[in-house]
């Protein structure tokens, strides 16, 4: 009877432990497979990135950013492309966020500004490991061309809804939203094969 | 030396080549699906599948909200919304209760129920961020097997993402209503954080810039060895 009292009572721990080591595996097992996706440079620049669009977008939404930032910019935009067009013997009027005539006009609203692609361009260049200098480089050629593309944007816009009115709306969501996400990871692409090539060379 | 500078070029040539390869393939997929929604019935298809899905999802919301999801049809729906699809029509059983008892006081043998109306875009809050997804994936470099992969956890990703946008929508007009339906909550700091998120989740932009990340987060990136050596990362 002892001797079977004895076995039972070591039975039972062993049982424990083929549970405990189970379950070690198992989270150990994720825990290895959380690693090993960190592991690759790419998802933690990714993830990186991803949780510092976070942050933006968190602050983008409030009512200070709107009314500090995304409006005088807008103004200035509508400002700078109103100038433009007058300059190219368009008679336009500019008022507050909007251009336009008697006919049509536009107004220039939250995301009509760019500021989420330069979002983009300016958290996926200060993720990536190079050096500051390359990241000034990288930020001013890349801003410029963002805001150059929003005055095209702009412009266009307004050609389109002045001689194409059907089109505008395609035009407006549907194909510069895109251009908008894709031309800033088109810029960081060439950033980084520039950065490569000045290694090599 | 010649000979290694000549390398070089040669494989910096082919990394612009591949790119625009892609590139090309991501607008064309992307004018393909942009076209066949507006000549095809996609459009449509995608309408009937937000309806269905809120009507699935939230017929019966929280305690006691009662919302439908369909067509516009009333003329004066369509002039107040113009650019939608979806009408999302909000009642719920308190609020009917209470004016079944205020008829029965007032011995009226029929009472009016004012429901909340709003609308929704379906295209905008699906399709094209599908048609984007999909452009995404066929354009990125992985092999098919991996793409299809990718493709089907995106919808799933699309599909939950649509869920959570229509769940705060709802809660913020419930709870912007507070005083007719009684569902939800009115607690102000609830609302702002409701209204905070819906502003950032409603926006287009920040639909595509998801995509784009869960796309790049999951894709097989042993696939990306033809852009190897621009995307090396030395620590």
């Amino acid at each position: 009877m002892k001797n079977k009292k004895k076995q039972l009572s070591k039975k039972k721990p062993a049982v424990k432990t083929i549970e405990s080591s189970s379950k070690q595996s198992f989270f150990s097992s994720i825990k290895a497979k959380i690693t090993h996706f960190f592991s690759h440079p790419l998802n933690a620049i990714i993830f990186k990135f991803s949780a510092l669009m976070a942050v933006f977008y968190m602050i983008w939404a409030t009512q200070f950013f709107q009314e500090n930032v995304i409006q005088p910019v807008t103004s200035l935009y509508a400002k700078a492309t109103g100038f433009v067009l007058q300059l190219a013997q368009f008679p336009v009027m500019i008022m507050n966020d909007s251009i336009g005539d008697m006919n049509f006009a536009i107004s220039i609203k939250t995301g009509c500004d760019g500021i989420e692609g330069m979002a983009i361009l300016l958290f996926a260049i200060l993720v990536y490991p190079t050096t500051w200098s390359n990241r000034i480089k990288g930020l001013a050629i890349g801003f410029a061309c963002l805001v150059f593309l929003n005055f095209i944007r702009i412009i266009s816009l307004y050609f389109i809804g002045v001689h194409i009115p059907s089109l505008f709306d395609i035009m407006h969501v549907n194909i510069w939203q895109i251009i908008f996400i894709i031309v800033p990871l088109v810029i960081i692409y060439q950033w980084v094969v520039w950065i490569n090539k000045q290694k090599i060379a | 030396m010649g000979g290694v500078d000549q390398q070089t070029k040669n494989c910096l040539i082919m990394k612009s080549n591949w790119m625009l390869k892609r590139l090309l393939i991501f607008v064309g997929v992307y004018f393909l699906v942009l076209i066949l929604a507006n000549f095809t019935g996609l459009k449509k298809g995608i309408q009937s599948h937000v309806k269905s899905l809120g009507n699935t999802a939230f017929a019966d919301y929280k305690n006691g909200g009662l919302v439908s999801f369909s067509d516009i049809t009333e003329k004066e729906d369509k002039a107040l919304f113009k650019s939608d699809d979806v009408l999302v029509t909000l009642k719920s059983k308190q609020q009917i209760e209470r004016i079944k008892k205020k008829a029965k006081l007032e011995k009226k043998k029929s009472a009016f129920i004012y429901p909340t109306k709003f609308a929704v875009n379906s295209w905008l809050s699906l399709g094209m961020l599908l048609a984007f997804f999909l452009a995404l994936v066929v354009a990125l470099p992985a092999n098919w097997k991996n793409k299809l992969a990718l493709f089907i956890s995106g919808i799933l990703f699309l599909e939950l993402f649509v869920y959570f946008k229509l769940w705060i929508t709802l809660g913020l007009q419930y709870g912007r209503n507070y005083n007719k339906f009684e569902v939800g909550s009115n607690s102000e700091s609830v609302l702002f954080v409701l209204n905070h998120v819906y502003n950032i989740i409603n926006f287009p932009y920040f639909g595509f810039l998801l995509m784009l990340i869960f796309s790049l987060l999951f894709v097989d990136k042993t696939a990306f060895s033809k852009v190897k050596e621009s995307l090396i990362i030395k620590k």
